[in-house]
């Protein structure tokens, strides 16, 4: 038995009824699998792919005519670089634990047989749905100095003594800025977790019912570690996702104010389209891939050790 | 007494339901704090559709009984329509998300069908090579694109804005289709290559009869993430009257001093650029949430 043995007798998913006869058709598989996906892997080759290596193309080549060189990646230890990753840094991590915050106790309690659960889950997934430029008139108009809701509840019940400009300030307008990114990123989090959930055993709870453990202890000893390796996933995807997200910062504040929100994205775009420095854009663009490669990688090796500890 | 699922066990959590007074009582609680907790979590959305139909005249209130809508006020809409192109970017909008929608389609479908059910080699490369694209963030390949597309002589044409979003929303939609036909047994197919059929013939007369519920949900998936782009929308188009309506609404109200009515006017069009996402997300939520674990990394 060759190749074609091995293909024909694995052809479709009903290979053991097809007849020996019925080579050719095995030939005809091959040759349907390329031709079918043929056209969305060029579309992807040309529209990803090919832009992605241009970028680093451009990140090694800062001034036409040389060679490649990494001179350009010195740009990363400008302050400027540095303070951009810090700030998405910031809105990446802390967007990720407000979202786990949230996204925890709600999948606990949606994964409990309560009336309204269909609805609670399904609203919650409404954010990933909610265009970024919504998002950001939404969190404009309740962060207005004067008349934003935030304010005005703040001055009613007397919590502030005077209106705050939330996404003006130099200290809130980063904090302001990640509360936009975690909402818009709940969603993904929230099924993450949920899904977990669902999957956990029953009769692990039930065991540790019976043996006595408390609502506390069952939350610690059997769910959380149940939740650990999805709670993982959750943050690094979510977080890589906020990392690198440009739309929410730019639309709320550009950057603002004094630079204390441009993140990484930011940087990128007003490098290429306001410096007009495309080697330095590709720079950062390769910086972010890289960092979020870093994270994935990172929560790959922890789970292999996981593994390895298990066996 | 509707309220308590009359069946003994809940399929998805498992545990037996008592049917007690304590128990009923502690799930509706549990409910009304379920349904709380959704609704502090919606209210940003909410309170921009609220706002949309309060009156744009008072609207710039210090007075908290004015926050709400009175009644439901559409002049916020009628300004906003008429004062801004919102009208035809919307159109743009919808002829962008439309064809994304249907190029996806038809490139991912019979990709999705391959990698569902042909065993042929090169599929575990096609599929890394699927995932690792959507892994790309948007941010980085953006500039590229743009720069090929200015060669091209594509840049802000919807032609160009349409193929650099189907790079985003093939991978997706092949991954909601595979796992669609996945779930659908292969046994019509089967009886249709036993009665003589050739694959050709049962794409077209059993497998796409089959498929318009997946294609649906695939469909939906990849409208919504055409129609809500904000990035390359931004970047590719730069005359004013290709604009999208996320584009669109930006370019109109940043730096506009936004008084009165212009904060009403950003509301009410907020409301009409979510609007089609919102509807699709509500109809097709089922189907869309099993592409959700996927959909982590794009931005």
């Amino acid at each position: 038995m060759g190749r074609l043995g091995a293909a024909e007798s694995t052809c479709l998913s009903f290979g053991s009824r097809m007849r020996a006869a019925d080579l050719k058709h095995s030939v005809y598989v091959q040759i349907a699998g390329v031709v079918l996906t043929i056209p969305a892997m060029l579309l992807l080759a040309l529209g990803v792919v090919f832009p992605f290596v241009t970028a680093v193309w451009w990140s090694l080549s800062p001034e036409a005519g040389t060679g490649p060189t990494l001179a350009g990646y010195r740009w990363i230890l400008d302050p400027a670089f540095f303070e951009a990753f810090k700030h998405s840094l910031y809105i990446g991590v802390g967007s990720v634990l407000l979202e786990l915050v949230i996204a925890i106790p709600a999948a606990i309690l949606l994964n409990q047989a309560i009336p309204a659960r269909g609805f609670c889950r399904t609203a919650l997934m409404l954010p990933w749905a909610v265009p970024t430029i919504a998002v950001a008139a939404a969190f404009l108009w309740l962060a207005n100095t004067n008349y934003g809701l935030f304010n005005q509840l703040g001055l009613e019940l007397g919590l502030l003594e005077a209106p705050i400009a939330f996404l003006g300030s130099p200290a809130l307008a980063l904090p302001s800025v990640t509360i936009a990114h975690a909402w818009k990123g709940l969603p993904l989090v929230f099924i993450i977790i949920l899904s977990a959930l669902q999957s956990l055993p029953p009769e692990l709870m039930e065991a540790a019912r019976v043996d006595g453990a408390g609502r506390m202890a069952q939350f610690t000893h059997v769910i959380l570690p149940h939740l650990k390796p999805s709670i993982a996933l959750a943050a690094v995807l979510s977080g890589i996702y906020n990392f690198s997200l440009f739309d929410i910062t730019f639309l709320l504040t550009g950057g603002g104010p004094a630079g204390k929100t441009t993140t990484l994205p930011l940087l990128l775009y007003y490098q290429e389209f306001k410096a007009l420095d495309t080697a330095r854009a590709a720079v950062a663009g390769v910086s972010i891939f890289a960092a979020g490669l870093l994270a994935l990688a990172v929560l790959g090796w922890s789970s292999l050790d996981r593994e390895a500890r298990k066996t | 007494m509707g309220t308590v699922p009359r069946k003994v066990f809940d399929s998805d959590a498992g545990h037996p339901i008592k049917p007690t007074s304590f128990a009923r009582r502690r799930s509706r609680m549990l409910a009304l704090l379920a349904l709380a907790a959704t609704l502090a979590i919606l209210f940003p959305f909410l309170w921009i559709v609220l706002s949309s139909f309060r009156d744009p005249q008072n609207f710039l209130t210090l007075d908290l009984r004015d926050a709400l809508p009175r009644s439901l006020d559409l002049s916020s809409y009628r300004l906003a329509l008429g004062r801004t192109d919102l009208f035809s970017w919307v159109g743009n909008s919808l002829l962008v998300a439309a064809s994304t929608t249907v190029l996806s389609l038809l490139v991912s479908a019979p990709a999705a069908f391959a990698l569902s059910r042909l065993q042929f080699r090169g599929k575990a490369a096609v599929q890394w090579f699927s995932m690792i694209s959507y892994a790309v963030p948007s941010i980085i390949i953006v500039v590229p694109l743009f720069l090929i597309l200015v060669k091209l002589d594509l840049n802000n044409s919807y032609a160009g804005l349409i193929l650099v979003h189907a790079t985003f929303t093939i991978p997706l939609a092949t991954w909601v289709l595979r796992d669609f036909y996945r779930s659908i047994p292969p046994d019509l197919e089967e009886a249709g290559y036993v009665d003589g059929a050739n694959l050709l013939q049962v794409l077209r007369h059993i497998v796409l009869p089959l498929s318009i519920p997946g294609l649906l949900a695939a469909g939906s998936y990849a409208f919504i993430l055409s129609w809500n782009d904000f990035l390359f929308a931004l970047v590719i188009m730069d005359e004013a009257a290709a604009y999208t309506a996320p584009v669109g609404v930006h370019a109109y109200f940043t730096g506009r001093f936004l008084g009165e009515s212009t904060w009403a006017q950003l509301m009410a069009a907020s409301s009409i650029v979510s609007l089609p996402s919102v509807l699709l997300f509500g109809f097709f939520q089922r189907y869309l949430v099993s592409g959700f674990l996927r959909s982590g990394v794009k931005g």
